[in-house]
């Protein structure tokens, strides 16, 4: 089962959680109940539009709430389901935030949450489309792609592997780390 | 004496465009650049480039800056390595370009209109399927750029004469005893309807070449024949099943009449003796 929802964290979670923030220099966040958006579109619609004007402009990030939320995610503990789900991977959660850092502005919004193995999720949802991509903590990577009319397509390799990116960009129309 | 740019073809670039009737929203934009980044995996057009150009700041009558600016576009593109000149460069051979008003494909290594049309069909079709159900077809064009060296031969004198067709109406007749360079320029629209014209240009444009580098300094004559499909009222709405293959006939209609433009401005001997196009 996948979270996609707040849920609750430990004071020890909240404190991973602040120096992850402050790690990757983002704003302070909310209270952990508060419920975080699961997509940024909100947030970030006049960033996610279409890149900066400006030639040269560095654009960090144009979902950071995603981000955010997936470090957030980092911080809860075992069994944060009540269902015995593993406590999410540290470097599961670290490449699903550089891959929606390094996202392009034609992307789809991402949705990011966390399953019960421990594994970082990040879905696409389009009108008729459904792309899902999970990390895994042992840079293993699965994607699923479903489009109406076509086949439902899944892969999984590793991060760093130049079949499974090839594969990515055919499918999903994005490039799996540029 | 003449020499055509490329040991296949005088043909410099060639370039079909479709254009949108309206700007398509962001959310059709972001859909095609993903339909792009995977077809033009498959077609080895996996340079991506954000699409910049220049902003002349003018204050009073005067230049004050000029700032590059991001445009909303990408070019995808595609290099080769090629020998020139006992030097292997890694030149620029495929391009498309994706704005929200228009999709343009440029190849600078034009082989035959076969190969032409189906990378054109590749690369156009879903973009076409996605942006036909939002807006309209604005127009189509076909534009080649072919392109002649002159070599010193004899008195040296430079005259296009032998390599143009001094009958031709679409040249100006003063070029051909034009002391130095020369340009010609014509176009006009025909098969004027309520919603329809058909614009026909031709350009001769005699230049001292100062780039690619190993071109440099070649005196050449450059013949741009171009043909373009306007649905200048309304724009021409299309079936998105259908998009593709009709735009697609749109461009052989068009490439056949570029044909006959090519044949109509280059000397029918020259063209004869170097392999090119020209009517018995």
């Amino acid at each position: 089962m996948y979270r996609f929802d707040a849920g609750t964290a430990g004071a020890a979670g909240l404190a991973a959680v602040a120096a992850l923030t402050s790690m990757y220099s983002t704003p302070a966040m909310s209270a952990p109940l508060d419920v975080v958006k699961p997509t940024a579109k909100q947030a970030t619609a006049s960033t996610s539009e279409q890149p900066s004007s400006k030639a040269g402009d560095v654009q960090y990030e144009l979902w950071p709430d995603a981000s955010r939320r997936l470090l957030f995610l980092a911080s809860l503990d075992e069994d944060h389901d009540g269902e015995g789900a593993l406590r999410p991977s540290e470097s599961a959660i670290a490449s699903a935030v550089l891959f929606v850092r390094q996202l392009p502005y034609y992307a789809s919004d991402p949705v990011v949450g966390v399953d019960g193995d421990g594994n970082a999720v990040v879905e696409f949802h389009d009108v008729d489309e459904l792309g899902q991509v999970i990390f895994r903590g042992d840079d293993g990577v699965e994607a699923f792609y479903s489009r109406e009319g076509l086949q439902p397509v899944s892969f999984e390799g590793k991060i760093n592997d130049q079949d499974f990116a090839a594969k990515f960009v055919k499918t999903f129309g994005i490039r799996f780390f540029v | 004496m003449w020499k055509l740019v490329r040991a296949e073809n005088a043909i410099e670039t060639m370039v079909a465009t479709v254009r949108f009737q309206e700007p398509l929203s962001s959310v059709v934009t972001k859909r095609i650049l993903r339909e792009l980044e995977r077809v033009t995996f498959d077609a080895n057009l996996n340079n991506r480039q954000a699409l910049q150009g220049i902003q002349f700041n003018v204050q009073n009558n005067v230049t004050a800056a000029m700032t590059p600016v991001a445009l909303n576009g990408s070019l995808f593109q595609k290099t080769s390595l090629v020998r020139i000149n006992n030097q292997v460069v890694n030149q620029l051979v495929q391009q498309l370009e994706f704005q929200p008003i228009h999709l343009v494909y440029t190849t600078w290594m034009y082989k035959s209109w076969k190969q032409e049309r189906e990378t054109i069909a590749t690369l156009f079709s879903k973009a076409l399927t996605a942006a036909v159900q939002v807006s309209a077809i604005g127009g189509v064009r076909l534009e080649y750029v072919d392109r002649f060296l002159f070599q010193v031969e004899g008195d040296g004198k430079f005259s296009a004469e032998g390599l143009l067709n001094k009958n031709s109406g679409y040249i100006s007749p003063q070029i051909f005893d034009a002391p130095d360079l020369f340009h010609s320029h014509t176009g006009r629209f025909d098969e004027v309807q309520e919603n329809f014209r058909r614009l026909t240009q031709v350009n001769v444009d005699a230049q001292d070449l100062v780039a690619p580098p190993h071109l440099a300094g070649h005196r050449s004559i450059g013949v741009t024949t171009a043909v373009d499909d306007q649905y200048y009222t309304s724009g021409r709405e299309f079936d998105s099943d259908v998009a593709p293959q009709e735009i697609l006939s749109t461009f052989d209609r068009l490439h056949d009449e570029a044909i006959d433009l090519f044949k109509n401005v280059v000397d029918k001997n020259f063209a004869a003796h170097n392999g090119l196009p020209f009517d018995v």
